[in-house]
């Protein structure tokens, strides 16, 4: 059996991070992950890269690790990051005496918060609403968080790490003294000298399977996804964080979030969106924004913010960085965890939480995760010749683009609201191990468009199920259809329910 | 311009109805947005042409491209429709037939459904998660939505219902009439 000096289990982009840079640092490492990556909370956010505007004055510690780790990840993740820029703000309502505490503690914090005319603002972003009495200009930008997770997985991969998906943690192997030697599946064990657990709010069940109690409180944040990119910058309110106050311009649409509710641990795997939320995300939202009321909404979705409880609510609770050693803390030895934090903040946490796996393994190594450009985002040059629908699929995976083939019929597009073709889905197949369509989304965003997979999901699931043996592509089409309809239903009216009659009357109801 | 009939959707009920009402010697308009999906009848089976074809020769003008956006009431009483291409269609009876969301027969908002020509009566539950089964494949709720029709079919324009404009098709919902 392979000894692993390292096992990461969890594999949203804190755990892909943290493969990274141990296998980096010359480690063995394993990656475990019960499901695909990106399937938790790194695959149901915002996407947004903040500046650390957000947090200058309530957390001047978090704004700080943001600024610099968002300018860490425009230089290794460029292919990840939209460099859109971001603006605080004021609505009548608002207060302009906030505004200047916001941009003194920006400021303190190494954040270029310039205020702006709000003639200036309306000029950089028209949809804004016409009323605002200020602005403020800021760094934030948009990230693609499957492309920054995939992207830290090949490269942990081509470090020599290994990375098993689609198995489950489901206990832990000790030795005679209690140290933690190994983690158990259905199927096998590992065995690895020191045990990561970078599982979001996940993290707390799994540690108490080890004999640890992690307090931890799930906080659901409920998002929505509009069917056009409304505005060119990130879109804050200047004021006290609060709900739905923040819309970021992903690719080709914009995501509008978000609310902080506390929920049961039960809920974690699988949350619904309600209809007060959305009721409530539009309300706030056009605030902001006021074309959002008639602009078509695509999806609704929820993510789980693993929050470290201090007590109080949602919003309040510490957004920081939570590394646990089990050793000192519980007399477990061989554990480690490290959850809290935010997509933004990802590679910081896994260098603390490499920096404690080296100490522990008596390595020594320095992180070099911040210098390094990610496979991906390395320079590279566009070949001659290539069809130009392919620039979508070139544009999405960089310099690792040329691993697609889009000679002999490669370049036959699949998905045209996102522009996929045949060889973006060969290559992803290759490369990700991808089982079905759910798991092929992440990779490419196929079926993320106006038509939600309405046209294009019986053409990927042939291809589909000619790549991989054994799949019907049938299956294939229903097993997405339902997980594309569980984000429609919250929002099923106007041209979504247009979308959904003729996606039932195409792919539902037997002739 | 006055015809015996105005049909109002050229779906598979629309045509089926211009085409029974045109056998029986009437003088039958019938105003359709373009090419619908489910004109799949067997007596509409081909292509467009012969679809289109099928009703014109029985004698039916078929207005296409073009849509009803409202009417002339006198009372109760449906007089004209007034057409997108700004036609005047006069008429003793009207038949709506202009399907479900898909084709806007029915319009849905966070908050209501609506029918958009005449504003028909439409019969809905008013919290909008009773709208769907979050099963995709089961039977969803918001397909058996429609206009409310008296027991010949009439709709109901604020509660009364109107002497001459029948409602046909999905537009009733899907179990109406089963």
């Amino acid at each position: 059996m392979k000894e692993y000096d390292v096992i990461i289990v969890g594999g949203g982009i804190t755990g892909a991070c943290t493969a990274r840079d141990c296998a980096m640092r010359g480690l063995v490492t394993l990656l475990i992950e019960r499901e695909d990556l990106c399937d938790g909370a790194s695959g149901r956010n915002h996407g947004l890269l903040h500046s650390g505007a957000r947090y200058a004055v309530n957390d001047p510690e978090g704004a700080r690790e943001c600024i610099r780790e968002n300018k860490i990840l425009r230089r290794i993740a460029s292919n990840c990051v939209e460099s859109c820029g971001g603006l605080f703000i004021s609505l009548p309502e608002d207060s302009l005496d906030y505004q200047s505490l916001f941009t003194d503690k920006c400021r303190e914090a190494g954040i270029d918060a310039r205020i702006i005319d709000p003639k200036e603002a309306r000029r950089l972003v028209p949809e804004v609403n016409p009323g605002i009495i200020g602005a403020v200009r800021v760094p934030d930008a948009s990230v693609d968080p499957f492309r920054l997770t995939d992207a830290n997985s090949l490269d942990a991969v081509r470090h020599g790490a290994d990375i098993v998906k689609f198995r489950a943690v489901t206990g832990f192997v000790k030795d005679a003294v209690g140290r933690v030697v190994g983690v158990k599946t259905a199927e096998c064990e590992y065995r690895g000298r020191q045990v990561v657990l970078a599982a979001g709010i996940w993290a707390a069940g799994l540690a108490r399977k080890a004999g640890v109690k992690i307090e931890m409180m799930p906080s659901k944040g409920a998002l929505l996804v509009f069917g056009h990119r409304l505005a060119d910058m990130v879109i804050n309110r200047c004021r006290k964080p609060s709900n739905s106050d923040i819309l970021v311009p992903d690719d080709a649409v914009s995501v509008l979030g978000t609310t902080s509710d506390k929920i049961p641990f039960e809920e974690c795997d699988d949350m619904r969106v309600t209809a007060a939320e959305v009721d409530h995300l539009l309300a706030e939202g056009v605030k902001m924004v006021p074309s959002l009321a008639t602009t078509r909404i695509l999806r609704a979705y929820a993510g789980v913010r693993p929050l470290v409880s201090a007590g109080g609510d949602a919003r309040s609770a510490s957004r920081g960085i939570v590394l646990l050693d089990h050793e000192q803390r519980d007399g477990v030895p061989g554990l480690i965890t490290i959850t809290g934090g935010k997509l933004t903040t990802a590679r910081l946490m896994a260098e603390q939480a490499t920096d404690l796996v080296c100490r522990k393994l008596g390595v020594d190594a320095k992180c070099r995760t911040a210098e390094v450009p990610l496979p991906g985002s390395e320079p590279f040059r566009l070949k001659r010749g290539i069809p130009s629908w392919n620039l979508a699929a070139i544009g999405r995976h960089g310099s690792e683009s040329g691993k697609m083939d889009f000679m002999d019929g490669g370049s036959e597009l699949v998905c045209e609201c996102e522009q996929v073709t045949r060889a973006e889905i060969e290559y992803c197949v290759r490369a990700f191990g991808v089982r079905n369509l759910r798991d092929l989304r992440r990779h490419t965003r196929i079926g993320m468009g106006t038509c939600q997979g309405s046209y294009c999901v019986d053409r990927a699931a042939e291809i589909l199920a000619e790549l991989l043996p054994g799949t019907s592509a049938r299956e294939l089409v229903k097993d997405y259809l339902q997980e594309r309809w569980k984000g429609m239903i919250p929002v099923l009216w106007g041209d979504t329910i247009r979308e959904a009659e003729y996606m039932r009357r195409r792919h539902a109801n037997e002739v | 311009m006055k015809y015996d009939a105005v049909v109002i959707g050229g779906g598979r009920s629309g045509c089926s109805a211009a085409l029974e009402l045109a056998n029986n010697g009437k003088a039958v308009c019938l105003v359709t947005e373009g090419l619908t999906l489910d004109s799949l009848k067997p007596e509409f089976n081909g292509s467009p042409y012969k679809r289109l074809a099928s009703l014109t020769s029985a004698g039916v003008v078929v207005m296409r491209g073009d849509s009803v956006v409202g009417g002339h009431w006198d009372g109760f009483r449906l007089v004209e429709v007034f057409t997108s291409n700004g036609l005047i269609l006069q008429a003793e009876d009207f038949i709506l037939a202009t399907g479900r969301f898909f084709s806007r027969g029915l319009v849905a908002t966070m908050d209501k459904i609506y029918e958009p020509v005449f504003g028909a009566d439409v019969d809905f539950p008013s919290d909008r998660s009773e709208w769907f089964d979050p099963d995709f494949f089961a039977p969803q709720p918001f397909e058996s939505f429609g206009v409310k029709t008296t027991g010949e079919g009439k709709i109901y324009v604020g509660g009364v219902p109107a002497e001459n404009v029948t409602a046909i098709g999905t537009i009733l919902g899907e179990n109406a009439g089963k």
